[in-house]
């Protein structure tokens, strides 16, 4: 049965490789981007669902980023992980289409939930 | 909520060296407000209870023996004591050159003598009222600027507490409990999210709150800051 995948969004070496190394341990195929451009890249070629955006990268932000996913892949789940949340209010990433949103340093066990109610909520709207 | 037009309770210094002028003056002010005057009578007296008061306005005969109005309002504005203290001239030079002068030395306005008690009044309202907002707009200022620093400062402090947090949470599910690394790695965590709580008290910051540090120094008080008034 193949993976779950998860891809990561973060202009930080350090966030993706710590986010790679905590989602890998709880069984998903992690796939990086270290920009938004990357991402769509990623997103284009790969059946991926589930995302965890950085907001503030540079070049095209996180908000913008979700708003073109969300565009041509209205299912995914995108989760907002953020530095600085005053710089992007929780409604203006609502609006973007974020399903959640957390901000650094987030507790690990709070982002495998997120994941995890992620697949489940995918595996339902399979089966509808 | 303040009344950011309410300028009641000012201190008021009136430095003239006429008795009837200055019992004119403070007449008025006793009777028809709520300004609290203090009267002296030369212009080094002014400037001793300038420094010693800080009142929030001057009212400033111009023509007196020894040091005239306009000499007082320059040292006045060259000391940082006293130097945001309002000052308006009360004069009964009619000399346009005089006026210039005395704007030019930092005055904020002037009254003629005699003195109209309507006028003298609007007058030192508006000034009041004028300093007010000034202040008001440098503590917002001040604020703003603490804010955008205390934002970025946020941003880059978050990531790097990211890093340290999520790989202590990784060694503690790898670890058991009874290893004597646990309780080290247990703490690295706690006091990474305890770091994490003052960033988001940072974040949340609304005003400008201080506390004493050291040597008579201050910094902004994190916690009186952030706490929000509901």
């Amino acid at each position: 049965m193949s993976k779950k995948k998860i891809l990561v969004v973060d202009d930080e070496k350090s966030i993706r490789d710590m986010l790679s190394a905590a989602f890998t341990k709880e069984g998903y195929e992690v796939h990086l981007a270290e920009n938004a451009e990357k991402a769509l890249e990623i997103v284009k070629e790969k059946s991926i669902h589930v995302m965890f955006l950085d907001l503030k990268m540079p070049g095209m932000n996180g908000v913008e980023l979700c708003r073109k996913i969300k565009k041509d892949r209205p299912m995914a789940i995108i989760h907002a992980v953020t530095g600085y949340a005053s710089l992007f209010e929780l409604a203006d990433c609502r609006e973007a289409g974020f399903d959640d949103y957390f901000t650094k340093p987030v507790n690990l066990k709070q982002l495998y939930r997120a994941a995890e109610i992620a697949f489940e909520k995918i595996e339902r709207w399979k089966k509808r | 909520m303040p009344d950011i037009m309410d300028v009641s309770g000012s201190t008021i210094v009136v430095v003239d060296d006429s008795p009837v002028s200055s019992m004119l003056v403070s007449l008025i002010l006793n009777k028809h407000s709520d300004y609290r005057t203090v009267r002296v009578w030369d212009g080094q007296s002014g400037i001793k209870k300038a420094r010693e008061i800080k009142p929030d306005l001057i009212l400033l005969d111009i023509q007196m023996p020894a040091m005239n109005g306009i000499e007082v309002c320059k040292v006045l504005k060259k000391d940082e004591r006293t130097r945001d203290i309002a000052v308006i001239f009360v004069t009964a030079s009619t000399d346009n050159e005089t006026l210039k002068e005395a704007f030019e030395s930092g005055g904020s306005d002037y009254v003629r003598k005699p003195v109209n008690k309507i006028e003298l009044l609007a007058r030192i309202k508006s000034v009041l009222l004028h300093k007010k907002m000034e202040k008001k707009l440098m503590e917002e200022e001040k604020l703003n600027g603490v804010l955008e620093m205390a934002g970025g400062i946020c941003h880059e402090l978050n990531q790097p507490m990211q890093v340290v947090s999520g790989y202590s949470e990784l060694l503690l599910m790898d670890i058991a409990k009874d290893n004597s690394a646990y309780p080290y790695i247990k703490m690295i965590k706690e006091q990474t999210d305890e770091m994490g709580s003052i960033t988001k008290k940072l974040m949340r910051i609304t005003k400008y709150e201080t506390r004493d540090y050291i040597e008579g120094s201050r910094i902004i008080d994190i916690d009186k800051a952030s706490s929000a008034v509901e």
